[in-house]
């Protein structure tokens, strides 16, 4: 009897936890929270660039992982040049070359150390000159 | 066990219990709040092995899945990435509360800036064989791509190549005729040059119309 009155006890807290859990995974539709904590502006979108996925499920954090140096606006804030510096040795110093659309910053060049002349005519040319004279650019291009 | 032992074990049991049913109740609420507060991004793709991200402005980028995600963010602009293969392709979506934002990145799809390296140029070996160095010729790939950057292929008539009208005793200069396809568009070309390490190119449609010139 008293044993009946243990497992009866068990089961209500099987049926509590796991109801809460279903009942919880219900309420959300499915959807795990994603709660993306503040940074130092494009440090995000760099993040995202830098990110080859390839298995790896974590991206690099700035600060912890690398830093950005040498930013610039150009068009009203409508292009951006920054530099990624490693703080360690995990790859090389880049220049990453950032575009506003519909509100957000998105790496369209790089990250990279060397780009192609000819890249700079699909860019503004207060940026094209930015880039020729940070000297990350190579051949005849223009 | 005595009876005082049971006892004990029963109102630990149901203190227990009491807990949970409390900490369930906690995680309901919670989740209440946070799908009323909270909208749903859906993104898929079609290649699976494609690693999905997202981002906002003033904020660190985190990994959501591989292939499909489905997470609750906060309303507001974000950024959703996918990668693969070294191919990343970019897309903005905005958040609304208790709305659902679908999604769908294909990296595969990515638009990579255009390069004079990516056209595949051919037949310019008789430009070479007909006098040009390859100084010239690098010039003249670049002015091509200038012409078009979005071009694809640049192909050259070897058989059309001949040497321009040259009057020596008025002409400083050496020009080149002949005819190319240019993303399989028929035109002609003239290049001229005076010196080893320069040359203007000019392109023509089949009717004669000037197109292109490279010297302005």
């Amino acid at each position: 009897m008293r044993l009946n009155k243990y497992i009866y006890s068990l089961g209500l807290l099987f049926f509590v936890v796991v109801g809460g859990l279903v009942a919880q995974y219900l309420i959300l539709g499915g959807a795990r929270e994603v709660k993306l904590s503040s940074s130092a502006p494009l440090t995000g979108s760099v993040a995202q660039s830098l990110y080859s996925g390839n298995g790896r499920t974590k991206l690099l954090t700035p600060g912890k992982d690398f830093n950005l140096k040498n930013t610039h606006y150009f068009d009203n804030n409508t292009w951006v040049v920054t530099t990624v510096t490693p703080t360690k040795q995990q790859f090389n110093q880049a220049v990453v070359v950032l575009e506003k659309k519909d509100s957000a910053y998105q790496a369209v060049l790089g990250p990279g150390s060397a780009f192609s002349s000819s890249v700079l005519i699909s860019l503004p040319t207060d940026v094209a000159n930015y880039l020729s004279n940070l000297g990350v650019t190579y051949g005849l291009g223009q | 066990m005595d009876s005082g032992n049971r006892q004990k074990l029963s109102l630990a049991l149901y203190g227990l219990c009491l807990l949970a049913l409390a900490g369930m109740v906690y995680l309901v609420f919670q989740a209440v709040n946070t799908a009323s507060a909270t909208g749903i991004l859906k993104v898929s793709s079609p290649d699976k092995k494609s690693s999905l991200s997202v981002s906002r402005t003033d904020s660190v980028a985190k990994f959501i899945g591989v292939g499909g995600a489905k997470v609750r963010l906060s309303p507001g602009s974000y950024l959703v990435g996918a990668s693969n293969n070294g191919r990343q392709v970019y897309e903005t979506v905005v958040i609304k509360k208790q709305a659902t934002a679908n999604l769908s990145l294909d990296p595969s799809k990515a638009v990579v800036f255009p390069t004079v390296e990516a056209v595949d140029f051919t037949g310019f070996d008789s430009l070479i064989n007909s006098g040009l160095t390859s100084v010239q010729i690098s010039i003249l790939k670049s002015a091509f791509f200038r012409y078009k950057p979005t071009e694809k292929t640049v192909a050259i008539d070897a058989s059309s190549v001949v040497p321009g009208p040259h009057n020596p005793d008025t002409d400083i200069g050496f020009s080149l005729q002949f005819n190319l396809s240019l993303d399989s568009r028929a035109l002609k070309a003239v290049v001229s040059y005076s010196e080893l390490t320069s040359a203007r190119l000019q392109l023509f449609d089949q009717q004669g119309s000037a197109l292109f010139d490279s010297s302005k």
